[in-house]
């Protein structure tokens, strides 16, 4: 599986979450950082220059303190040394001592001291006071002496160094931003990497399907969309495929998941394999596969790619050991012949696909506008099938079996019968094969079970003593067809020598073991057993000896060409000798000529059955055929029940 | 009388602290008498003492010039001007001002401060530096300070250290 390979279906390009993180995790730090160092910048500003006020205000006390003598006597000399102090302070610029009307008494200049100007405004302040004049300090101090001020210091202290270290501290906040900046980097890059591997993995399970690797049905939905828009432009259409696997389900209930795994990805190697070039095939689900083929229009063509993928799954799949042959239905539909949008195309793609499996799987299929209408009829008779039985719709019709010889009526088949109240009688073909599959069967089997056990009764009762045929499905056997003989027999109080289980040969061999136990035990109880279309299976004789069955009913499909078709009258012959050899008697089922009649007869049939006797016909109709047979007591009824 | 625009300013100060009379009307003696005022601004009286009283000669040629300093606020106490008879002991001065002239005609006077130690100023310069605690003198455009401190101890008073710093001399 290759998660990096070139594909259509990313619509965005590169991880997004990852490049976002990144942006927000510097926004955040970059703005605090410059915040904090801001703040703190600012702070040492304030904090730096209060200090250099506090620091001059100082010096210009302890100045004033010791020039008051100096004003007082009018020592110049004195206050010039007194400001030769000052030779030690950096910051200082400039130092007056200011005598009471305004004269300067003395002046001071540092030696070194590159910038110079004293704007000095004449003395007018008793108060202590500071202000900033440019980049300088400007601090008066008044000279106090013997509680009256008689003159004042001004000290001019020079900003620049402030500044200097203002900024030094605006470099060492920016050089630890960037250090933070940089490890805030380190630790992104780490979790980014996690991130954008985490990010291109869900990107990835957005659109792929992490078993067969194959874009999954969101990335095909997209691509079918993409498709559409190009119709019209740079082409005139495009076929979907829709591909169920057969009895998949089997593979993973059998052999397990990870086998079923596995096969699915076979298959959808396979699948790559077998398709052209540019068209997409894509998981769209459990067991389900969708083929795109851009450009590709017209039935034809699209009965070429039913067939390719058909023969894609022809050979048989090895996984670990089992080989595995997969068959699947493939449905086919076109855009925009079959399908206005991706919904509908896909519904048409699906409804032949149902149609398919419905002609008996590993085929395809091709959507008509027809199939749409049955499937939706499809749908509402399965919907209106689970309400038959309790709103009085089924019936049972009887046809009759006579015996060959004489012709006399021995038994019924009950065939069962649906009057739908809208759409009339649905014919057993149609709604069976729904309620099989839908599970609906078991509780109408119960109920035809029911039903003719009733009818057994109410004939007994009348002294019509003949046995009734009734079709039992797989699925009412594997839910254990004992129970729900006993409840007829014990419900109606029918005689279970009058009852006849009717199975067809492909139910038979399905779970034999557990067949020939529950035959058995119906065997004990009286009841007859009869294989219905044999013939047709295709399955090994060998279980007619370990089944205890007592019948075998020749399928419809080797009377119907009877007498002319040689192969089918060998074929009837061989069953019929074959029953006898095994003391098992024989029905030919489906009889509508006489020539088919007579044919069967002469080589021995036991009983027939079929439109020439009669049609299936109802419970009150049926019994005009009873006066045909034979009218007598015991003797009949045991020669009926030795049948 | 011509002053010395330094001397001038001296005055001012004075002037300005004590809320004289005008500049205009000092002259040598009024420059003196401020100098001698300053002076005992500089000492560290006791705390009990409320007056500061000056002693001077009757005929000192500064005692007019003093005498209008006299009540005047000096460190929260009174300043005063005491007329010194030749026959009366100068026992309630705290400080005297003795002149040239004073040496000569009222030598048991000065004796008489000397013996009882009193923190005597003189602008004599001759004046005896065993018992003269400061002379002043001009030099030029000012006054030069000279400090005895043996007769300054003998005084049992403190001098600030802003006025030693101004002296032109000190003595121990």
């Amino acid at each position: 599986m290759n998660e990096r390979r070139t594909d259509p279906f990313r619509s965005h390009q590169g991880p997004r979450l990852g490049k976002r993180l990144t942006r927000a995790v510097f926004i955040a730090t970059g703005v605090a950082l410059l915040v904090a160092g801001l703040i703190f910048d600012v702070f040492v500003y304030f904090s730096q220059r209060n200090a250099l006020i506090d620091e001059v205000t100082v010096q210009a006390r302890i100045l004033a303190e010791n020039s008051s003598a100096a004003i007082l006597f009018d020592d110049r000399q004195s206050a010039s040394q007194t400001l030769a102090g000052l030779q030690a302070s950096t910051a200082i610029l400039h130092a007056q001592v200011i005598g009471p009307d305004g004269r300067v008494l003395a002046s001071f200049r540092p030696e070194n001291a590159a910038r110079a100007g004293m704007r000095s405004p004449p003395f007018a302040k008793a108060a202590a006071s500071h202000e900033f004049v440019r980049d300088t300090l400007v601090v008066n101090q008044p000279v106090g002496e013997a509680n009256m001020t008689v003159g004042a210091v001004r000290l001019v202290a020079d900003l620049q160094p402030l500044y200097a270290r203002v900024a030094m501290h605006v470099l060492i906040t920016v050089l630890a931003a960037a250090a933070a900046l940089g490890f805030a980097f380190a630790v992104v890059v780490r979790i980014r990497r996690d991130v954008d591997a985490t990010e291109a993995r869900l990107d990835y399970l957005a659109y792929y399907d992490p078993v067969t690797g194959l874009p999954n049905r969101h990335a095909a939905s997209e691509q079918i969309a993409r498709l559409m828009a190009t119709v019209g432009h740079t082409s005139d259409g495009f076929g979907l495929l829709m591909l169920d696997l057969d009895d998949f389900k089997v593979v993973n209930d059998t052999l397990g998941h990870p086998i079923g795994d596995k096969l699915l990805r076979a298959i959808a190697s396979r699948l790559s394999q077998y398709i052209h070039s540019t068209y997409i095939a894509c998981r769209f689900g459990g067991d389900e596969f969708i083929v795109i083929a851009p450009r590709l229009v017209g039935r034809p063509q699209l009965e070429v790619l039913g067939i390719a993928v058909l023969r894609a799954l022809e050979e048989s799949i090895v996984v670990e050991g089992h080989e595995i042959r997969s068959r699947c239905s493939v449905g086919l539909a076109q855009y925009p012949a079959d399908g206005k949008d991706a919904a509908s195309l896909i519904r048409a793609a699906d409804t032949a696909l149902y149609e398919a499996k419905a002609r008996g799987k590993n085929t395809f299929s091709i959507y008509v506008p027809d199939m749409e209408r049955k499937a939706t009829l499809r749908i509402r008779l399965d919907a209106d099938l689970r309400r038959a039985i309790e709103n009085n719709e089924l019936h049972l019709a009887y046809q009759p079996i006579v015996r060959a010889a004489t012709g006399a009526t021995v038994g019924v088949e009950a065939l069962l019968r649906w009057a739908h109240p809208e759409l009339g009688d649905i014919p057993p073909a149609e709604f069976i094969p729904m309620a099989e599959s839908s599970g609906a069967i078991v509780d109408i089997g119960q109920w035809v079970l029911d039903e003719a056990c009733r009818q057994i009764k109410r004939w007994s009762d009348d002294g019509h003593h003949v046995f009734v045929a009734v079709n039992v499905s797989a699925k009412q056997i594997r839910r254990g067809l004992r129970a729900q003989i006993d409840l007829a027999l014990a419900a109606s109080g029918a005689d279970p020598h009058l009852l006849e289980i009717e199975i067809t040969e492909h139910s038979m061999v399905e779970d034999i073991d557990s067949n020939v136990a529950q035959l058995a035990a119906l065997s004990s109880l009286g009841i007859r057993v009869a294989v219905d279309d044999f013939g047709t299976g295709l399955s090994s004789l060998a279980y007619l000896k370990r089944l205890p069955i007592n019948k075998l009913k020749i399928d419809r499909a080797f009377v119907k060409d009877l007498p002319h078709s040689a192969d089918d009258l060998a074929i009837a012959q061989a069953i019929i000798s074959l029953s006898h050899s095994l003391e098992l008697t024989v029905v030919a089922e489906g009889i509508e000529t006489e020539q088919q009649r007579h044919a069967l007869v002469a080589h021995k049939c036991d009983y027939l059955q079929g439109f020439l006797i009669s049609r299936p016909v109802s419970a009150q109709d049926v019994v005009a055929f009873f006066g045909d047979r034979p009218r007598g007591g015991r003797a009949t009824r045991r020669a009926i029940i030795g049948a | 009388m011509t002053f010395a625009p330094l001397a001038r300013a001296a005055l001012m100060s004075v002037a300005l602290m004590l809320t004289l009379t005008p500049a205009h009307a000092a002259d040598e003696s009024e420059l003196k008498a401020a100098i001698v005022f300053n002076v005992l601004v500089f000492i560290e009286w006791p705390d009990e003492q409320k007056t500061v009283d000056l002693c001077v000669s009757p005929d000192n040629a500064l005692l007019s010039a003093l005498r209008r300093l006299d009540g005047r606020d000096l460190r929260d106490r009174t300043f005063r001007v005491q007329e010194l008879r030749a026959d009366s002991l100068p026992t309630t001065c705290n400080a005297a001002f003795v002149d040239p002239a004073d040496r000569v005609k009222h030598a048991p006077l000065v004796k008489n401060l000397s013996d009882l130690g009193v923190f005597t100023i003189s602008d004599d310069a001759e004046a005896p530096p065993r018992t003269t605690a400061i002379v002043m003198q001009r030099v030029g455009a000012r006054f030069a300070l000279d400090v005895n401190m043996p007769a300054v101890r003998q005084a049992r008073i403190r001098l600030s250290s802003k006025l030693l710093r101004l002296a032109r001399t000190v003595r121990e």
